[in-house]
């Protein structure tokens, strides 16, 4: 470890122990320890190659982990569902767009709403009277986060037909309509020019001053060092550095990891 | 007042409809079942033992045949939580296989001879009756949290399930509700045709669902409707054809997939 133990206020919100994951004779997550502070931004940098993205599918539950442990304040989310740990708090987008092809851009975050409503197959069918109320509120809901995310103007679109960038912008209103505790955002800002990478940056700090923890993978360096209190840096499925920004920008490890110097 | 054969034909396409939707509903969360005569056959032989042997309503013995669909539908959909698209197929074209050979074997319910002496219950307003139940009910599981939730699983089910849809909840919900349907729409036949036998709902009748329900567009339950509608009668339309009807009927369908190859109602090109 580089730095100092720079020990966060709070307790931290999402606790990694020993998180390993291979895929045959490759080690994506070895032993991999980490800490998430109550409300930080903070980011994870490396390579490619480095693990990133399996750590994101292991924190929320796409891919079983071979041994570690996950808990989000507290609760031990390792052997979850991926679902039950959305209901939980738990919440991501991906590094490739995954939106509802088929549904509008309202659709795609109204889905968002289904593990914070409830309602099965039978209750349209009862015409009970709030279950009609709840659909208004999904909608309204949907429509608020749309608003905040700034794509009020393009509801009943299909979400795929939208640029890349609002497309993205979906995908993130899509995760907070499940109210998250801890938003996962793998890569916000890939393929974005440098407008739209400083307009993303400025919704994650909005995100952010909503009180919803934000751990973020990223490549672009200036979106990372500008926004991120604290920097855990991956390559090849070990934590090779964790600081802030100036610490890791400094740390020789980490340069050598980028450059490939040996 | 319409005539007998015009009853028939009408008796016959609301029971494809049935079936068309009974196809429609798992494939809406993208579970495609070539199976769906197999639970046709488990509502047709439940709710016809019901009347033959134990003498109970109308009423009564359909809505048996619809539970009895429904409880294999849910057993159907446990083995399909593991698997996707062609691997799914063949397993429920296996479920149907089995049925129809357990009531080739199935002395109570007349083996391969058949099962008669059923009584003539079923009328056209038995068919609307029950048609006009399912579409609306099933028309307002489409526009609530349960609808968006099939469609995102068929869109996308990892993107789903991470979203916070209970998939494995989904999955069983479908093939219920397939099950049930296609049950109701055996009930329904077996009191009009008075004699069923279990190659009436052999893998032709659970392919033409699924073919009805292609035809009309998945997109939305008017598709299987529309679908079932028009593929039913067309025969009836073209019976001046006499050894060209096939023929002609197959050049249709081809035609108009070709135009429209997301089906007939589908909104996409």
């Amino acid at each position: 470890m580089s730095g100092p133990p720079a020990r966060s206020v709070s307790t931290p919100l999402l606790a990694v122990e020993q998180l390993t994951k291979r895929f045959g004779r490759v080690t994506a997550l070895g032993a991999v320890d980490l800490r998430v502070a109550e409300r930080a931004i903070h980011g994870v940098i490396g390579p490619n190659g480095a693990g990133k993205t399996t750590l994101f599918n292991v924190l929320t539950g796409l891919v079983a982990p071979d041994a570690g442990r996950v808990t989000l304040g507290g609760i031990d989310l390792t052997r979850l569902p991926s679902f039950r740990r959305t209901a939980l708090g738990v919440c991501r987008t991906f590094q490739n767009v995954r939106l509802f092809g088929s549904m509008t851009v309202l659709e795609n975050v109204m889905l968002g709403r289904h593990c914070r409503t409830r309602g099965g197959a039978l209750a349209p069918l009862l015409r009970l009277p709030w279950r009609a109320s709840e659909r208004a509120a999904t909608r309204r809901d949907a429509e608020a986060v749309l608003e905040f995310v700034g794509l009020a103007g393009k509801a009943h679109h299909r979400a795929v037909d939208l640029p890349y960038g609002d497309q993205r912008r979906t995908e993130i209103a899509r995760a907070l309509a499940t109210e998250p505790r801890l938003l996962l955002l793998d890569e916000p800002a890939a393929g974005m020019n440098e407008t739209e990478t400083v307009e993303i940056a400025d919704l994650i700090r909005r995100v952010h001053a909503r009180d919803v923890t934000i751990l973020l993978i990223e490549h672009k360096m200036s979106l990372v060092m500008g926004l991120c209190e604290r920097v855990t840096v991956l390559s090849f499925g070990e934590k090779i550095a964790e600081g802030d920004p100036a610490e890791i920008r400094a740390d020789a490890r980490v340069i050598e990891a980028y450059l490939g110097a040996r | 007042m319409l005539s007998d054969h015009v009853t028939s034909i009408l008796i016959f396409a609301g029971i494809d409809v049935l079936m068309a939707l009974s196809f429609y509903l798992p494939a809406a969360a993208g579970q495609l079942s070539a199976g769906q005569g197999g639970f046709m056959a488990l509502g047709a032989y439940t709710a016809a033992w019901l009347s033959v042997e134990q003498g109970v309503p109308f009423v009564i013995a359909l809505a048996g045949g619809g539970l009895v669909a429904a409880l294999a539908g849910l057993a159907v959909g446990f083995p399909a939580l593991r698997l996707r698209g062609l691997y799914l197929i063949l397993v429920t074209f296996a479920f149907g296989e089995m049925v129809r050979v357990m009531f080739l074997n199935a002395p109570v319910v007349g083996a391969a001879a058949g099962y008669g002496g059923i009584p003539a219950s079923t009328t056209a307003a038995h068919v609307v009756v029950v048609l006009v139940l399912v579409v609306f009910a099933l028309s307002r599981i489409g526009r609530a949290r349960m609808g968006l939730a099939f469609t995102a699983l068929r869109d996308d089910e990892t993107a789903a399930e991470a979203m916070g849809v209970d998939s494995t909840h989904v999955k069983l919900a479908a093939f219920t509700t397939g099950g049930l349907i296609a049950g109701l729409a055996g009930g329904l036949y077996a009191h009009y045709t008075l004699y069923i036998d279990p190659e009436a709902f052999g893998v032709s009748r659970s392919l033409f669902a699924m073919l009805y329900a292609v035809f009309g567009g998945l997109d939305t339950l008017w598709g299987a409707v529309a679908g079932a509608a028009v593929l039913s009668t067309l025969p009836e339309v073209l019976r001046g054809l006499k050894d060209w009807r096939e023929i002609v009927y197959g050049l249709l369908i081809l035609g108009t997939m070709l135009v429209r190859p997301h089906g007939l109602l589908s909104r996409r090109r």
